[in-house]
């Protein structure tokens, strides 16, 4: 038990460093930690379950081990910043005012080839137009313009038309029937009751609240409505 | 900070598990190599066959009795090959033929002696 204890954590360890070491973009968008632990616990979890010679403790104390070890990481992380970045390493500016850092770009590993199709792959394709492009811990690539390069916003466009923007009514919609069932809580805290909700229905064609696939209000009162299907629709794979 | 304790707590608990089971194998091994020694020098010394199987006989009841949280423990090939070699020792030992007893007595208590110093927490277990 002692040797899967600190091997477990052995590993553990010596996988972030090599992670940590491969460079972030190797990563993908888990944060290096995370990584390991998803490696790591999949691969440990097999062990025990394939071969039946070794106890089940064998991948159980070891999954423990990592994830304590990975709940304390995180909490120190969020506790220091100087942690959290030996762990998670810090975001690398690539190209700062249309000018690529070639240093930066050394560190991280990151070939022009790649630079550029992930620019591609954002959207990008002139570099004279991108004043930051940050390397994030988790791998994924920030893109900031030059303002003169950013799409119009609407108030933009309103202040170069002289226009006065309404308010806005739209807010965050909430669901109160999510697959025929009532969200009462939902309901609870919107501005609506029962009766209109009934009401509504009704005016859909809606007999009851168990045939209503999705329901939802938004801020301004407008509804988002779908009836649910009939089972005949549903092994026919209508999609009318 | 719960998360913090919380976890902490978590790798305490299987330290003193490791700790606890590291003992007890040790224990439970330590006994039975005495015993074990001991009937092979009633063998060897006095020729007394009746006794040393009384002592192996005993040990190998005590060995099954405890399979549950041995093999709960253990890695399940070591200790089913404990237990072979505790059957080849109580056949020579019915048919009294010394020499191959004496070596696979010998090998039964190694066998015992690398299974309590496999669970110890050592420099040479952990690399």
């Amino acid at each position: 038990m002692f040797t899967i204890f600190f091997r477990t954590i052995i590993l553990y360890l010596l996988i972030i460093v090599a992670i940590r070491v491969m460079g972030k973009r190797q990563v993908g968008e888990l944060e290096p930690s995370e990584l390991v632990l998803s490696f790591l616990i999949a691969d440990l979890a097999s062990v025990p379950m394939q071969d039946l010679g070794f106890p089940l403790h064998t991948g159980i104390i070891p999954i423990l081990t990592l994830i304590a070890i990975s709940t304390i990481l995180s909490v120190l992380a969020m506790k220091s910043l100087a942690f959290r970045h030996i762990l998670c390493g810090k975001p690398s500016i690539i190209i700062r005012n249309g000018v690529m850092d070639q240093k930066e770009m050394r560190r991280n590993r990151l070939t022009l080839d790649e630079l550029l199709e992930e620019l591609r792959c954002n959207g990008h394709t002139d570099l004279a137009t991108i004043q930051y492009a940050i390397l994030e811990s988790n791998g994924m690539l920030s893109v900031l313009l030059f303002p003169k390069d950013q799409p119009a916003t609407q108030e933009d466009l309103a202040k170069a038309h002289s226009i006065q923007l309404p308010q806005s009514k739209i807010g965050l919609p909430r669901v109160l029937i999510s697959d025929g069932v009532l969200l009462k809580e939902n309901l609870a805290d919107s501005d609506y009751d029962m009766a209109w909700l009934l009401q509504k229905l009704q005016e859909k064609h809606c007999s009851n609240i168990q045939d209503a696939f999705l329901f939802q209000v938004h801020q301004d009162g407008s509804i988002y409505f779908t009836k649910k299907w009939e089972r005949s629709q549903l092994k026919g794979g209508d999609t009318a | 900070m719960i998360r913090l304790w919380f976890s902490a707590a978590t790798l305490c608990m299987i330290l003193l598990a490791c700790l606890a089971t590291a003992w007890w194998i040790d224990n439970v091994a330590q006994e039975y190599i005495q015993l074990l020694e001991e009937a092979q020098g009633l063998v060897e010394e006095e020729g007394n066959w009746e006794e040393a199987k009384t002592i192996t006989d005993s040990l190998v009841a005590d060995w099954k009795s405890r399979e549950f949280p041995l093999y709960v423990l253990l890695r399940h090939d070591d200790l089913d090959q404990i237990l072979v070699s505790f059957q080849s020792v109580t056949q020579y030992l019915q048919e009294q033929d010394k020499e191959p007893y004496t070596a696979n007595n010998a090998q039964l208590c190694t066998h015992l002696s690398l299974l309590a110093e496999m669970e110890q927490c050592s420099l040479k277990n952990i690399l």
